[in-house]
Protein backbone atom coordinates (compact mmCIF):
# COMPACT_ATOMS: atom_id res chain seq x y z
CA UNK A 1 0.00 0.00 0.00
CA UNK A 2 1.53 3.31 -1.06
CA UNK A 3 1.06 5.99 1.56
CA UNK A 4 0.71 9.60 0.48
CA UNK A 5 0.37 12.53 2.85
CA UNK A 6 -0.90 15.96 1.85
CA UNK A 7 0.54 18.59 4.19
CA UNK A 8 -0.82 22.05 4.94
CA UNK A 9 -1.09 24.53 7.79
CA UNK A 10 -3.97 23.08 9.74
CA UNK A 11 -4.53 19.83 7.92
CA UNK A 12 -8.00 20.86 6.84
CA UNK A 13 -8.99 22.83 3.76
CA UNK A 14 -6.07 23.01 1.40
CA UNK A 15 -4.81 19.56 2.35
CA UNK A 16 -8.15 18.07 1.44
CA UNK A 17 -8.00 19.83 -1.93
CA UNK A 18 -4.61 18.29 -2.60
CA UNK A 19 -5.90 14.88 -1.48
CA UNK A 20 -8.80 15.12 -3.93
CA UNK A 21 -6.43 16.27 -6.66
CA UNK A 22 -3.98 13.41 -6.12
CA UNK A 23 -6.76 10.81 -6.00
CA UNK A 24 -8.32 12.13 -9.20
CA UNK A 25 -4.98 12.29 -11.02
CA UNK A 26 -4.11 8.72 -10.03
CA UNK A 27 -7.54 7.44 -11.00
CA UNK A 28 -7.35 9.22 -14.36
CA UNK A 29 -4.01 7.56 -15.02
CA UNK A 30 -5.38 4.11 -14.40
CA UNK A 31 -4.04 3.32 -10.93
CA UNK A 32 -6.30 1.28 -8.70
CA UNK A 33 -7.81 2.91 -5.63
CA UNK A 34 -6.82 -0.18 -3.69
CA UNK A 35 -3.09 0.33 -4.01
CA UNK A 36 -2.76 3.79 -2.43
CA UNK A 37 -4.08 5.84 0.44
CA UNK A 38 -3.96 9.63 0.79
CA UNK A 39 -4.26 11.28 4.14
CA UNK A 40 -4.14 14.92 5.22
CA UNK A 41 -1.85 16.27 7.92
CA UNK A 42 -0.95 19.61 9.43
CA UNK A 43 2.68 20.71 9.26
CA UNK A 44 3.24 20.23 12.99
CA UNK A 45 2.36 16.52 12.98
CA UNK A 46 3.34 15.63 9.42
CA UNK A 47 6.80 14.32 10.26
CA UNK A 48 5.35 11.85 12.73
CA UNK A 49 3.29 10.10 10.05
CA UNK A 50 4.81 7.11 8.28
CA UNK A 51 4.45 7.85 4.58
CA UNK A 52 6.05 7.25 1.19
CA UNK A 53 5.37 10.60 -0.45
CA UNK A 54 4.55 14.06 0.93
CA UNK A 55 2.71 16.57 -1.24
CA UNK A 56 2.82 20.18 -0.16
CA UNK A 57 3.65 23.80 -1.04
CA UNK A 58 7.07 25.42 -1.06
CA UNK A 59 6.76 27.04 2.36
CA UNK A 60 6.00 23.76 4.11
CA UNK A 61 8.41 21.62 2.17
CA UNK A 62 11.17 23.72 3.70
CA UNK A 63 9.83 23.04 7.16
CA UNK A 64 9.48 19.30 6.61
CA UNK A 65 13.24 19.23 6.48
CA UNK A 66 15.11 15.94 6.27
CA UNK A 67 12.70 13.06 5.79
CA UNK A 68 13.06 9.60 4.26
CA UNK A 69 9.93 10.03 2.14
CA UNK A 70 9.85 11.79 -1.21
CA UNK A 71 8.56 15.38 -1.20
CA UNK A 72 6.51 16.73 -4.11
CA UNK A 73 6.14 20.50 -4.20
CA UNK A 74 3.17 22.17 -5.90
CA UNK A 75 2.55 25.86 -6.42
CA UNK A 76 -1.11 25.90 -7.33
CA UNK A 77 -2.85 23.46 -4.97
CA UNK A 78 -5.90 23.21 -7.13
CA UNK A 79 -4.23 22.68 -10.47
CA UNK A 80 -4.51 19.01 -11.40
CA UNK A 81 -2.28 19.43 -14.43
CA UNK A 82 0.52 20.57 -12.13
CA UNK A 83 -0.08 17.64 -9.78
CA UNK A 84 -0.05 15.32 -12.76
CA UNK A 85 3.21 16.79 -14.01
CA UNK A 86 4.99 16.66 -10.66
CA UNK A 87 3.46 13.72 -8.85
CA UNK A 88 3.24 10.86 -11.33
CA UNK A 89 6.96 10.22 -11.67
CA UNK A 90 7.67 9.93 -7.91
CA UNK A 91 4.56 7.77 -7.60
CA UNK A 92 5.68 5.40 -10.35
CA UNK A 93 9.17 5.21 -8.83
CA UNK A 94 7.65 4.28 -5.47
CA UNK A 95 5.54 1.59 -7.14
CA UNK A 96 8.58 0.04 -8.73
CA UNK A 97 10.51 0.22 -5.47
CA UNK A 98 7.70 -1.67 -3.76
CA UNK A 99 7.58 -4.30 -6.49
CA UNK A 100 4.11 -3.40 -7.84
CA UNK A 101 3.39 -4.25 -11.48
CA UNK B 1 -42.93 -1.73 14.29
CA UNK B 2 -42.49 0.14 17.56
CA UNK B 3 -39.02 -1.32 17.93
CA UNK B 4 -37.97 -0.29 14.41
CA UNK B 5 -39.19 3.25 15.03
CA UNK B 6 -37.38 3.37 18.36
CA UNK B 7 -34.16 2.13 16.76
CA UNK B 8 -34.33 4.70 13.97
CA UNK B 9 -35.09 7.54 16.38
CA UNK B 10 -32.14 6.59 18.59
CA UNK B 11 -29.78 6.26 15.63
CA UNK B 12 -30.76 9.56 14.05
CA UNK B 13 -30.68 11.21 17.45
CA UNK B 14 -26.93 10.76 17.55
CA UNK B 15 -25.19 13.50 15.59
CA UNK B 16 -22.22 11.20 14.99
CA UNK B 17 -24.44 8.71 13.17
CA UNK B 18 -26.20 11.45 11.20
CA UNK B 19 -22.88 12.66 9.88
CA UNK B 20 -21.98 9.04 9.10
CA UNK B 21 -25.17 8.67 7.08
CA UNK B 22 -24.32 11.81 5.08
CA UNK B 23 -20.95 10.29 4.26
CA UNK B 24 -22.59 6.95 3.42
CA UNK B 25 -24.92 8.60 0.91
CA UNK B 26 -22.01 10.44 -0.63
CA UNK B 27 -19.87 7.31 -0.90
CA UNK B 28 -22.66 5.22 -2.40
CA UNK B 29 -23.44 7.97 -4.92
CA UNK B 30 -19.79 7.94 -6.01
CA UNK B 31 -20.02 4.15 -6.48
CA UNK B 32 -16.97 3.48 -4.33
CA UNK B 33 -15.94 -0.14 -3.64
CA UNK B 34 -17.77 -1.69 -0.69
CA UNK B 35 -14.84 -1.72 1.70
CA UNK B 36 -14.34 2.03 1.07
CA UNK B 37 -18.02 2.72 1.76
CA UNK B 38 -17.85 0.86 5.07
CA UNK B 39 -14.51 2.28 6.20
CA UNK B 40 -15.40 5.81 5.03
CA UNK B 41 -18.67 5.80 6.94
CA UNK B 42 -17.06 4.44 10.09
CA UNK B 43 -14.15 6.91 9.85
CA UNK B 44 -16.62 9.79 9.66
CA UNK B 45 -18.46 8.63 12.77
CA UNK B 46 -15.21 8.06 14.65
CA UNK B 47 -14.02 11.51 13.53
CA UNK B 48 -17.10 13.01 15.12
CA UNK B 49 -16.45 11.21 18.38
CA UNK B 50 -12.82 12.32 18.34
CA UNK B 51 -14.08 15.89 17.89
CA UNK B 52 -15.97 15.58 21.17
CA UNK B 53 -12.91 14.19 22.92
CA UNK B 54 -10.82 17.13 21.72
CA UNK B 55 -13.40 19.55 23.08
CA UNK B 56 -13.08 18.00 26.53
CA UNK B 57 -9.31 18.32 26.46
CA UNK B 58 -9.54 21.99 25.52
CA UNK B 59 -12.15 22.83 28.15
CA UNK B 60 -10.00 21.23 30.82
CA UNK B 61 -7.01 23.22 29.63
CA UNK B 62 -8.61 26.66 29.62
CA UNK B 63 -10.83 26.52 32.71
CA UNK B 64 -7.97 27.49 35.06
CA UNK B 65 -7.19 30.40 32.72
CA UNK B 66 -10.71 31.74 33.17
CA UNK B 67 -10.33 31.63 36.97
CA UNK B 68 -6.91 33.31 36.84
CA UNK B 69 -8.12 36.10 34.56
CA UNK B 70 -11.09 36.63 36.83
CA UNK B 71 -8.97 36.78 40.00
CA UNK B 72 -6.07 38.67 38.53
CA UNK B 73 -7.74 41.27 36.34
CA UNK B 74 -11.43 40.94 37.11
CA UNK B 75 -11.58 40.03 33.46
CA UNK B 76 -13.52 37.55 31.37
CA UNK B 77 -11.79 37.07 28.03
CA UNK B 78 -13.43 35.62 24.92
CA UNK B 79 -11.38 33.08 22.96
CA UNK B 80 -12.07 33.36 19.23
CA UNK B 81 -11.26 29.78 18.26
CA UNK B 82 -13.82 28.34 15.81
CA UNK B 83 -12.75 24.77 16.43
CA UNK B 84 -13.48 24.93 20.16
CA UNK B 85 -16.77 26.74 19.66
CA UNK B 86 -17.90 24.16 17.14
CA UNK B 87 -16.75 21.17 19.17
CA UNK B 88 -18.62 22.44 22.24
CA UNK B 89 -21.81 23.10 20.28
CA UNK B 90 -22.01 19.47 19.15
CA UNK B 91 -23.09 18.29 22.58
CA UNK B 92 -26.30 20.28 22.70
CA UNK B 93 -27.01 21.04 19.06
CA UNK B 94 -25.14 18.30 17.20
CA UNK B 95 -28.21 16.83 15.52
CA UNK B 96 -29.47 20.12 14.10
CA UNK B 97 -25.99 21.18 13.03
CA UNK B 98 -25.42 17.92 11.15
CA UNK B 99 -28.66 18.33 9.21
CA UNK B 100 -28.02 22.02 8.46
CA UNK B 101 -24.51 21.06 7.32
CA UNK B 102 -25.97 18.63 4.76
CA UNK B 103 -28.79 20.94 3.68
CA UNK B 104 -26.42 23.88 3.22
CA UNK B 105 -24.69 21.94 0.39
CA UNK B 106 -28.10 21.51 -1.24
CA UNK B 107 -28.89 25.23 -0.90
CA UNK B 108 -25.50 26.12 -2.38
CA UNK B 109 -26.12 23.81 -5.35
CA UNK B 110 -29.58 25.28 -5.90
CA UNK B 111 -28.24 28.83 -5.85
CA UNK B 112 -25.46 27.87 -8.24
CA UNK B 113 -27.88 26.12 -10.55
CA UNK B 114 -30.61 28.76 -10.71
CA UNK B 115 -28.89 32.12 -10.14
CA UNK B 116 -25.89 33.96 -11.66
CA UNK B 117 -23.88 33.18 -8.49
CA UNK B 118 -22.27 30.07 -9.88
CA UNK B 119 -19.90 29.11 -7.09
CA UNK B 120 -19.42 25.87 -5.20
CA UNK B 121 -18.03 26.21 -1.69
CA UNK B 122 -15.53 23.45 -1.01
CA UNK B 123 -14.11 24.45 2.39
CA UNK B 124 -15.87 21.91 4.55
CA UNK B 125 -14.80 23.07 7.99
CA UNK B 126 -16.06 26.60 7.31
CA UNK B 127 -19.43 25.24 6.25
CA UNK B 128 -19.48 23.36 9.55
CA UNK B 129 -18.56 26.50 11.51
CA UNK B 130 -21.21 28.61 9.76
CA UNK B 131 -23.81 25.91 10.32
CA UNK B 132 -22.88 25.85 14.01
CA UNK B 133 -23.03 29.63 14.31
CA UNK B 134 -26.42 29.99 12.62
CA UNK B 135 -27.98 27.08 14.52
CA UNK B 136 -26.55 28.35 17.80
CA UNK B 137 -27.61 31.97 17.42
CA UNK B 138 -31.06 31.19 16.03
CA UNK B 139 -31.73 28.08 18.04
CA UNK B 140 -31.34 29.54 21.45
CA UNK B 141 -33.15 32.79 20.77
CA UNK B 142 -35.66 33.34 18.01
CA UNK B 143 -36.39 29.80 16.96
CA UNK B 144 -35.91 27.81 20.14
CA UNK B 145 -39.36 26.31 19.91
CA UNK B 146 -39.44 25.29 16.26
CA UNK B 147 -36.72 22.81 15.26
CA UNK B 148 -37.85 22.39 11.64
CA UNK B 149 -38.01 26.12 10.97
CA UNK B 150 -34.63 26.50 12.70
CA UNK B 151 -33.02 23.95 10.41
CA UNK B 152 -34.51 25.48 7.27
CA UNK B 153 -33.54 29.06 8.10
CA UNK B 154 -30.07 28.13 9.34
CA UNK B 155 -29.48 26.11 6.16
CA UNK B 156 -30.63 29.05 4.05
CA UNK B 157 -28.28 31.46 5.83
CA UNK B 158 -25.38 29.03 5.51
CA UNK B 159 -26.04 28.08 1.90
CA UNK B 160 -26.49 31.71 0.97
CA UNK B 161 -23.15 32.62 2.55
CA UNK B 162 -21.53 29.82 0.57
CA UNK B 163 -22.45 31.60 -2.66
CA UNK B 164 -22.49 35.26 -1.62
CA UNK B 165 -19.06 35.65 -0.04
CA UNK B 166 -17.25 33.84 -2.87
CA UNK B 167 -19.05 36.13 -5.33
CA UNK B 168 -17.75 39.17 -3.38
CA UNK B 169 -14.20 37.87 -3.58
CA UNK B 170 -14.19 37.13 -7.33
CA UNK B 171 -12.89 40.45 -8.76
CA UNK B 172 -10.03 40.64 -6.26
CA UNK B 173 -9.18 36.96 -6.58
CA UNK B 174 -8.41 37.53 -10.24
CA UNK B 175 -5.79 40.10 -9.27
CA UNK B 176 -4.18 37.69 -6.82
CA UNK B 177 -3.96 34.49 -8.89
CA UNK B 178 -4.07 36.02 -12.34
CA UNK B 179 -6.93 33.85 -13.56
CA UNK B 180 -10.60 33.07 -13.06
CA UNK B 181 -9.97 29.44 -12.15
CA UNK B 182 -11.28 29.67 -8.63
CA UNK B 183 -12.46 32.12 -5.99
CA UNK B 184 -12.21 32.44 -2.23
CA UNK B 185 -14.23 29.97 -0.18
CA UNK B 186 -13.30 31.15 3.26
CA UNK B 187 -15.32 33.18 5.71
CA UNK B 188 -12.90 36.05 6.16
CA UNK B 189 -13.98 37.49 2.82
CA UNK B 190 -15.17 40.76 4.37
CA UNK B 191 -11.59 41.67 5.29
CA UNK B 192 -10.09 40.21 2.10
CA UNK B 193 -12.32 42.41 -0.02
CA UNK B 194 -11.74 45.44 2.20
CA UNK B 195 -8.00 44.86 2.02
CA UNK B 196 -8.02 44.44 -1.75
CA UNK B 197 -10.18 47.53 -2.15
CA UNK B 198 -8.07 49.80 0.07
CA UNK B 199 -4.70 48.59 -1.20
CA UNK B 200 -5.14 50.65 -4.31
CA UNK B 201 -5.07 53.86 -2.30
CA UNK B 202 -1.95 53.20 -0.26
CA UNK B 203 0.61 51.58 -2.48
CA UNK B 204 1.77 50.18 -5.79
CA UNK B 205 1.59 46.42 -6.33
CA UNK B 206 4.63 46.29 -8.59
CA UNK B 207 7.04 48.65 -6.85
CA UNK B 208 6.06 47.92 -3.27
CA UNK B 209 5.45 44.20 -3.51
CA UNK B 210 5.99 42.23 -0.31
CA UNK B 211 7.90 39.63 -2.25
CA UNK B 212 10.85 42.04 -2.48
CA UNK B 213 11.35 41.94 1.30
CA UNK B 214 13.80 39.57 2.96
CA UNK B 215 12.69 38.02 6.25
CA UNK B 216 15.03 36.39 8.80
CA UNK B 217 14.91 32.60 8.96
CA UNK B 218 13.86 32.19 12.58
CA UNK B 219 10.47 33.67 11.78
CA UNK B 220 9.66 30.25 10.34
CA UNK B 221 8.27 28.85 13.60
CA UNK B 222 5.49 31.45 13.58
CA UNK B 223 4.23 29.83 10.41
CA UNK B 224 3.15 26.72 12.27
CA UNK B 225 -0.22 27.90 13.57
CA UNK B 226 -0.59 25.23 16.26
CA UNK B 227 2.82 25.97 17.73
CA UNK B 228 2.17 29.70 17.64
CA UNK B 229 -1.17 29.11 19.41
CA UNK B 230 0.58 27.17 22.14
CA UNK B 231 3.28 29.79 22.64
CA UNK B 232 0.83 32.68 22.78
CA UNK B 233 -1.51 30.76 25.07
CA UNK B 234 1.47 30.22 27.40
CA UNK B 235 2.18 33.97 27.36
CA UNK B 236 -1.45 34.75 28.15
CA UNK B 237 -1.44 32.13 30.91
CA UNK B 238 1.76 33.58 32.38
CA UNK B 239 0.38 37.11 32.43
CA UNK B 240 -2.87 35.90 33.97
CA UNK B 241 -0.89 33.72 36.37
CA UNK B 242 1.32 36.56 37.56
CA UNK B 243 -1.71 38.78 38.14
CA UNK B 244 -3.71 36.01 39.76
CA UNK B 245 -0.95 34.93 42.13
CA UNK B 246 -0.25 38.56 43.02
CA UNK B 247 -3.90 38.96 44.00
CA UNK B 248 -4.69 35.72 45.80
CA UNK B 249 -1.39 33.94 46.40
CA UNK B 250 0.04 30.64 45.18
CA UNK B 251 -2.18 28.43 47.37
CA UNK B 252 -5.37 29.77 45.83
CA UNK B 253 -3.87 29.51 42.38
CA UNK B 254 -2.95 25.90 43.04
CA UNK B 255 -6.61 25.17 43.81
CA UNK B 256 -7.56 26.51 40.39
CA UNK B 257 -5.24 23.98 38.78
CA UNK B 258 -6.23 21.17 41.09
CA UNK B 259 -2.68 20.15 42.03
CA UNK B 260 0.33 21.35 44.02
CA UNK B 261 2.80 21.90 41.19
CA UNK B 262 4.39 25.31 40.68
CA UNK B 263 1.79 27.64 39.12
CA UNK B 264 4.08 28.57 36.24
CA UNK B 265 4.64 24.91 35.41
CA UNK B 266 0.88 24.42 35.34
CA UNK B 267 0.60 27.40 32.99
CA UNK B 268 3.08 25.77 30.64
CA UNK B 269 1.39 22.36 30.67
CA UNK B 270 -2.12 23.78 30.30
CA UNK B 271 -1.09 25.99 27.38
CA UNK B 272 0.38 23.01 25.55
CA UNK B 273 -2.63 20.86 26.50
CA UNK B 274 -4.74 23.53 24.85
CA UNK B 275 -2.70 23.29 21.66
CA UNK B 276 -2.88 19.51 21.83
CA UNK B 277 -6.64 19.59 22.30
CA UNK B 278 -6.99 21.75 19.20
CA UNK B 279 -4.89 19.20 17.35
CA UNK B 280 -7.31 16.46 18.40
CA UNK B 281 -10.32 18.53 17.31
CA UNK B 282 -8.64 19.10 13.95
CA UNK B 283 -8.07 15.38 13.51
CA UNK B 284 -11.76 14.78 14.14
CA UNK B 285 -12.89 17.49 11.73
CA UNK B 286 -10.46 16.21 9.10
CA UNK B 287 -11.91 12.70 9.32
CA UNK B 288 -15.46 14.02 8.99
CA UNK B 289 -14.65 16.15 5.97
CA UNK B 290 -12.50 13.59 4.17
CA UNK B 291 -15.48 11.68 2.79
CA UNK B 292 -18.13 14.39 2.72
CA UNK B 293 -16.39 17.14 0.73
CA UNK B 294 -15.31 14.93 -2.23
CA UNK B 295 -18.89 13.67 -2.43
CA UNK B 296 -20.24 17.22 -2.52
CA UNK B 297 -17.73 18.13 -5.20
CA UNK B 298 -18.82 15.11 -7.24
CA UNK B 299 -22.47 16.16 -7.03
CA UNK B 300 -21.59 19.75 -7.92
CA UNK B 301 -19.69 18.72 -11.02
CA UNK B 302 -22.69 16.80 -12.30
CA UNK B 303 -25.34 19.37 -11.42
CA UNK B 304 -23.53 22.67 -12.03
CA UNK B 305 -20.46 21.86 -14.14
CA UNK B 306 -19.79 25.49 -15.05
CA UNK B 307 -19.63 26.62 -11.43
CA UNK B 308 -16.32 27.95 -10.12
CA UNK B 309 -14.90 26.33 -6.97
CA UNK B 310 -14.57 28.51 -3.86
CA UNK B 311 -11.47 27.28 -2.04
CA UNK B 312 -9.74 27.49 1.32
CA UNK B 313 -7.56 30.55 1.86
CA UNK B 314 -4.12 28.88 1.77
CA UNK B 315 -4.51 28.37 -1.99
CA UNK B 316 -3.38 31.98 -2.41
CA UNK B 317 -0.39 31.71 -0.06
CA UNK B 318 2.07 30.38 -2.66
CA UNK B 319 1.35 33.45 -4.82
CA UNK B 320 2.74 35.88 -2.21
CA UNK B 321 4.41 34.12 0.73
CA UNK B 322 5.84 37.26 2.33
CA UNK B 323 2.48 39.03 2.09
CA UNK B 324 1.10 36.31 4.36
CA UNK B 325 3.71 37.12 6.99
CA UNK B 326 3.18 40.90 6.73
CA UNK B 327 -0.59 40.48 7.00
CA UNK B 328 -0.20 38.05 9.91
CA UNK B 329 2.05 40.28 11.99
CA UNK B 330 0.00 43.44 11.34
CA UNK B 331 -3.18 41.55 12.17
CA UNK B 332 -1.75 40.69 15.59
CA UNK B 333 -1.05 44.39 16.19
CA UNK B 334 -4.58 45.34 15.17
CA UNK B 335 -6.05 42.63 17.37
CA UNK B 336 -4.12 43.69 20.45
CA UNK B 337 -5.09 47.33 19.87
CA UNK B 338 -8.74 46.32 19.66
CA UNK B 339 -8.38 44.28 22.84
CA UNK B 340 -6.90 47.28 24.68
CA UNK B 341 -9.81 49.43 23.44
CA UNK B 342 -12.26 46.83 24.72
CA UNK B 343 -10.61 46.72 28.16
CA UNK B 344 -10.45 50.51 28.42
CA UNK B 345 -14.09 50.86 27.38
CA UNK B 346 -15.31 48.62 30.16
CA UNK B 347 -15.45 45.23 28.49
CA UNK B 348 -13.96 43.32 31.40
CA UNK B 349 -17.30 42.14 32.72
CA UNK B 350 -18.28 40.95 29.28
CA UNK B 351 -20.41 43.89 28.19
CA UNK B 352 -18.57 47.20 27.87
CA UNK B 353 -19.25 50.08 25.50
CA UNK B 354 -17.98 48.12 22.52
CA UNK B 355 -18.57 44.67 23.91
CA UNK B 356 -16.45 42.08 25.66
CA UNK B 357 -12.69 41.65 25.78
CA UNK B 358 -11.39 39.30 23.10
CA UNK B 359 -8.08 37.46 23.48
CA UNK B 360 -5.82 37.02 20.43
CA UNK B 361 -6.03 33.87 18.32
CA UNK B 362 -2.95 33.03 16.27
CA UNK B 363 -4.95 30.77 13.97
CA UNK B 364 -7.19 33.65 12.85
CA UNK B 365 -4.34 36.14 12.64
CA UNK B 366 -2.32 33.71 10.53
CA UNK B 367 -4.96 32.48 8.09
CA UNK B 368 -7.31 35.45 7.84
CA UNK B 369 -4.69 38.13 8.48
CA UNK B 370 -2.30 36.41 6.13
CA UNK B 371 -4.85 36.15 3.34
CA UNK B 372 -5.85 39.80 3.86
CA UNK B 373 -2.16 40.53 3.41
CA UNK B 374 -2.10 38.69 0.08
CA UNK B 375 -5.15 40.58 -1.20
CA UNK B 376 -3.75 43.91 0.02
CA UNK B 377 -0.41 43.19 -1.62
CA UNK B 378 -2.09 42.43 -4.94
CA UNK B 379 -3.47 45.96 -5.15
CA UNK B 380 -1.09 47.95 -2.97
CA UNK B 381 2.19 46.18 -2.25
CA UNK B 382 3.46 45.87 1.31
CA UNK B 383 1.55 48.94 2.44
CA UNK B 384 -1.69 47.34 1.25
CA UNK B 385 -0.75 44.09 2.94
CA UNK B 386 0.08 45.83 6.21
CA UNK B 387 -3.09 47.93 6.20
CA UNK B 388 -5.26 44.94 5.25
CA UNK B 389 -3.72 42.76 7.94
CA UNK B 390 -4.02 45.46 10.60
CA UNK B 391 -7.66 46.18 9.77
CA UNK B 392 -8.40 42.47 9.85
CA UNK B 393 -7.08 42.07 13.38
CA UNK B 394 -8.91 45.17 14.52
CA UNK B 395 -12.23 44.36 12.86
CA UNK B 396 -12.63 40.68 13.65
CA UNK B 397 -11.67 41.28 17.30
CA UNK B 398 -14.25 44.07 17.62
CA UNK B 399 -16.94 42.00 15.88
CA UNK B 400 -16.46 39.07 18.27
CA UNK B 401 -16.63 41.52 21.17
CA UNK B 402 -19.95 43.00 20.14
CA UNK B 403 -21.54 39.61 19.46
CA UNK B 404 -20.18 38.03 22.63
CA UNK B 405 -23.01 39.20 24.85
CA UNK B 406 -25.39 37.12 22.76
CA UNK B 407 -22.88 34.29 22.28
CA UNK B 408 -22.15 33.83 25.96
CA UNK B 409 -25.81 32.96 26.50
CA UNK B 410 -25.27 29.86 24.39
CA UNK B 411 -23.36 28.26 27.21
CA UNK B 412 -20.16 27.51 25.33
CA UNK B 413 -18.09 29.16 28.02
CA UNK B 414 -15.77 31.86 26.81
CA UNK B 415 -15.23 30.40 23.35
CA UNK B 416 -16.38 32.27 20.27
CA UNK B 417 -16.04 32.13 16.49
CA UNK B 418 -13.26 34.13 14.87
CA UNK B 419 -13.20 34.89 11.14
CA UNK B 420 -14.70 38.19 9.98
CA UNK B 421 -17.67 36.85 8.00
CA UNK B 422 -18.74 34.89 11.11
CA UNK B 423 -18.50 38.22 12.90
CA UNK B 424 -20.77 39.88 10.36
CA UNK B 425 -23.36 37.08 10.29
CA UNK B 426 -23.07 36.58 14.05
CA UNK B 427 -23.82 40.23 14.78
CA UNK B 428 -26.68 40.29 12.26
CA UNK B 429 -28.23 37.23 13.91
CA UNK B 430 -27.63 38.64 17.40
CA UNK B 431 -29.41 41.82 16.35
CA UNK B 432 -32.32 39.88 14.83
CA UNK B 433 -32.50 37.82 18.01
CA UNK B 434 -32.76 40.91 20.15
CA UNK B 435 -35.64 42.22 18.03
CA UNK B 436 -37.73 39.19 18.86
CA UNK B 437 -37.24 39.29 22.63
Amino acid sequence: MIRITAVCGMGLGSGLLVKMGVERVLKRNGFSEREFGVEVADISTARAIPTDIYVTTAEFSKQLGQVKAKIVEVHNLFNEKEIEAKFLEPYKETRTAKGLK
Amino acid sequence: MQIILAVITQLLGKASILVGIIALIGLLAQRKPLENVVSGTLKTIIGFIILGGGANIVIGAITPLGSLLQQGFGLQGALPVNEVFTALAQKQLGQQIAIVFALAFVVNLLIARFTPWKFVFLTGHHILFMATLTVGMLGLTVLSGSPVLLIIIAALFTGFSMAFFPWLSAPFMEKVIGSKDFVMGHFGTTTYVLSGFLGRFVGDPEKDSTENIKFPNWIGFMKEPLIAMGVVMFLIYLIAGIAGVARVGTAEAAKMFGNTDYWWLNCFIQALTFAGGIGVILLGVRMILAEVVPAFRGFAEKIVPEARPALDCPVVFPFAQNAVLVGYLCSIVGGILAMILQIVLGGSAGAGLIGAVVLPSMIIHFFVGGTAGVFGNATGGWKGAALGGFLNGLIFTLLVGTAFVALSKLGFGSSAFGDTDFGVIGNVLAFLGSLFK
